[in-house]
């Protein structure tokens, strides 16, 4: 049978029978997802079989590879403090900590009697536990900590007097809930699942079943353990930022209700009745992802200038010209425009999610294109919104100033690309440049930005190391190990950190283990400015030998002759990896003149 | 008979032919608490029925659940 068939059943209907079922297929078939797993080890206080039976199918639904290590029933504390515990010895990326009300604060629920003030003592106590767990947990593990809020599984049983009350029982869930959130944000590598916010969407009276909770202590009700799994592992990939980068969107009856050729300006739907309000819901929505770093691109079938003119001008536009990174407004062929925003923004088509109301054009995309993720836009625009809120690929659990920043850093771009045509030279636009390249070190935010460009940068990567949070940040305090990242800036703008350099000193060698560098500044010698730097560093540690690894990807051809344009010898060779070497003595490699590194 | 039965055997994981109507609770040994639980969820979605709690704890073995949903107006093919 082929493997994938195996899914239809569960993706078509996603009971929690068919997940069962499912993951009953998938072990007869012994079958798995390509790739390294994501190690996620699940700790609990209640009985977790039947959501892990459901996130372990989801995971195959997502295409997210994972090892999983389930605690022992409630031990999660021993499973914590233990260094010699199974969770440790299992060394996950990401530990979840989904805990029920009760063992946190004991008689909260279960003393419906108790008054205001045990309450809040309660609330005081669980929380000074859990957030001693939670820091202990970190200390002893390089994973990425997931803690769930809390939700009562039962409406109040004080009923009318739950708000009578100084301190009643759900408002010491909320009390709880709001401070643990007021912790999190003081924390590096621990996050909050809400889980009382996914129990609130479903609905708390449908989300718990007491039959399951007092025959298996499992208190959620069977319909919403595949919803309940879902949003799980919506957290799980957000550990690693957000998988796509770049929203491509159509205009009519997309961004706007009508059709501009045949309507114009004015016969748009846009704000005014109900769907005219609905498309610019949608708008806010985009926005929203565009001010957390998703890059956004037009793609229509329009005249260029009447289009534009709608974007600028129409009162009820919410995007304007400069919230997109590039604009393909003609009539050619969609397939072909997508692939030259790939080219223009530097990113990959997997980096692409396709917005468009006709499902001509979508199946186009989605057949021709099969790298980019193509969106179902429901017939009532009503629902565009909610649709573009469920994707899962934009969702991260930080978002850095640099991402806030990116769709400026993209406008300044086209900036560029309009000097550089101006500039009679190459050399000559360099210069006009006026470039700051500066050193910055992995500290505070700009630690958070590199972590994530180790994730996110695929082309100009020499070896693609994909380290954790934890890994890194171990990196950055390791004596025998310098990390450095780059800043760029120009007439033009700020890009921010762009690059990222991990040098591993090793007696008289100095070995490159990790340089990447953000596509948006290839083409203006900083990678060469950089390995001057790194020379000076290595002169500076006294080292004898400069080495570097090339590991080639599918995405990272680029680089390919880096080591050997700059003067390095090639020295061994196999099918992973190429080694370069540079001998100190008497090896010169200089930057330009308009690419100096700055010690900041 | 035929379609619960199998449905307890894709649930538990086990050969359709291992599940009679005298199968139940502790024979197989993969039908344990847990897995009763499980099963009575899936039976329960799978007929759109809801079972008591005590219902639940007494079933025996699978012709016990034919019974069950028998009563309870589902249809048993």
């Amino acid at each position: 049978m082929d493997d994938r068939h195996i899914l239809d059943e569960v993706k078509k209907e996603p009971t929690y029978a068919n997940h069962c079922r499912a993951l009953e297929r998938i072990q007869a078939a012994d079958y798995k997802l390509p790739g390294p797993g994501r190690r996620v080890g699940l700790l609990s206080n209640f009985t977790v079989d039947p959501i892990v039976t459901c996130l372990r199918v989801q995971s195959y639904l997502n295409v997210f590879p994972m090892d999983l290590y389930v605690g022992r029933y409630n031990e999660y504390a021993q499973e914590i403090l233990d260094e010699g515990s199974g969770l440790h010895s299992f060394a996950p990326d990401i530990v979840l900590m989904i805990l029920m009300p009760e063992s946190v604060m004991p008689g909260v629920i279960g003393e419906p009697w108790q008054d205001s003030g045990m309450r809040r003592r309660l609330v005081d106590e669980g929380l000074e536990r859990l957030t001693g767990l939670a820091g202990a947990l970190r200390k002893r593990s390089k994973a990425t900590i997931l803690i769930s809020n809390l939700v009562v599984h039962e409406l109040s049983p004080l009923g009318v007097l739950e708000w009578q009350e100084a301190m009643g029982i759900d408002r010491a869930i909320q009390e709880f809930n709001h401070r643990l959130g007021d912790w999190v944000q003081t924390q590096e590598r621990i996050h909050i699942l809400d889980l009382a916010g996914v129990c609130a969407a479903f609905g708390r009276e449908r989300a718990f079943d007491p039959r399951m909770r007092l025959l298996a202590d499992q208190p959620f009700a069977t319909s919403f353990l595949p919803r309940l799994a879902t949003e799980i592992l919506r957290y799980l990939q957000a550990t690693t930022g957000p998988s796509r980068k770049c929203l491509v969107l159509d205009l009519d009856n997309t961004l706007w209700g009508g059709i501009l050729g045949e309507d114009g300006l004015e016969g748009l739907r846009l704000g005014g009745d109900a769907v005219g309000v609905a498309y610019r819901e949608f708008q806010k929505s985009i926005l929203a992802l565009q001010r957390r770093g998703i890059l956004l691109a037009l793609c229509s079938r329009n005249d260029e200038p009447e289009a534009m003119k709608v974007i600028e001008n129409h009162p009820e536009m919410v995007l304007r010209p400069d919230h997109f990174a590039a604009v393909r407004v003609n009539w050619g062929d969609k397939v072909s425009n997508i692939k030259s925003l790939a080219e223009e923004l530097n990113i990959g088509l997997d980096s692409f999610v396709f917005v468009d109301d006709d499902p001509f054009e979508r199946q186009n995309v989605r057949e021709r294109l099969p790298e980019v993720l193509v969106v179902d836009l429901p017939d009532d625009p009503v629902f565009y919104r909610s649709t573009l809120l469920n994707l899962s690929v934009f969702d991260a659990l930080h978002v850095s100033a640099e991402d806030r920043a990116r769709g400026r850093m993209y406008l300044e771009r086209r900036g560029h690309e309009k000097l550089r045509a101006e500039a009679a030279s190459l050399e000559e636009y360099l210069k006009s440049l006026e470039m700051e390249i500066k050193i910055v070190l992995p500290e505070g935010v700009a630690r958070t930005r590199l972590f994530q460009m180790v994730h996110k940068t695929n082309q100009f990567n020499l070896t693609t190391p994909r380290y954790s949070e934890a890994e890194f940040e171990a990196l950055a305090k390791a004596d025998d190990h310098q990390v450095f990242g780059v800043s760029v800036r120009d007439r033009l703008g700020d890009s921010g950190i762009v690059g990222l350099v991990v040098l591993g000193m090793d007696q008289d060698r100095c070995q490159i283990q990790t340089f990447l560098l953000s596509c948006r500044v290839l083409g203006r010698s900083i990678e060469t400015a950089i390995l001057a730097h790194v020379l000076e560093k290595a002169r500076e540690a006294r080292a004898a030998r400069i080495i570097g690894r090339y590991i080639p990807t599918q995405k990272n051809g680029i680089v390919r002759d880096l080591y050997q344009r700059h003067g390095f010898q090639l020295v061994n060779r196999d099918e992973k990896a190429e080694i370069w070497e540079a001998c100190l003595s008497g090896f010169r490699l200089e930057a330009p003149p308009w690419a100096r590194v700055r010690n900041s | 008979m035929k379609r619960l039965c199998s449905l307890v055997a894709e649930t538990l994981g086990i050969e359709a032919s291992a599940v009679g109507p005298e199968t139940g609770p502790g024979n197989p040994p993969k039908w344990d608490s847990l897995a009763h639980i499980q099963l009575v969820a899936v039976i329960e979605e799978t007929y759109g029925v809801q079972m008591s709690t005590d219902e639940i704890v007494n079933l025996q073995c699978v012709s016990d659940i034919a019974t069950l949903l028998q009563e309870k107006g589902a249809s048993i093919d």
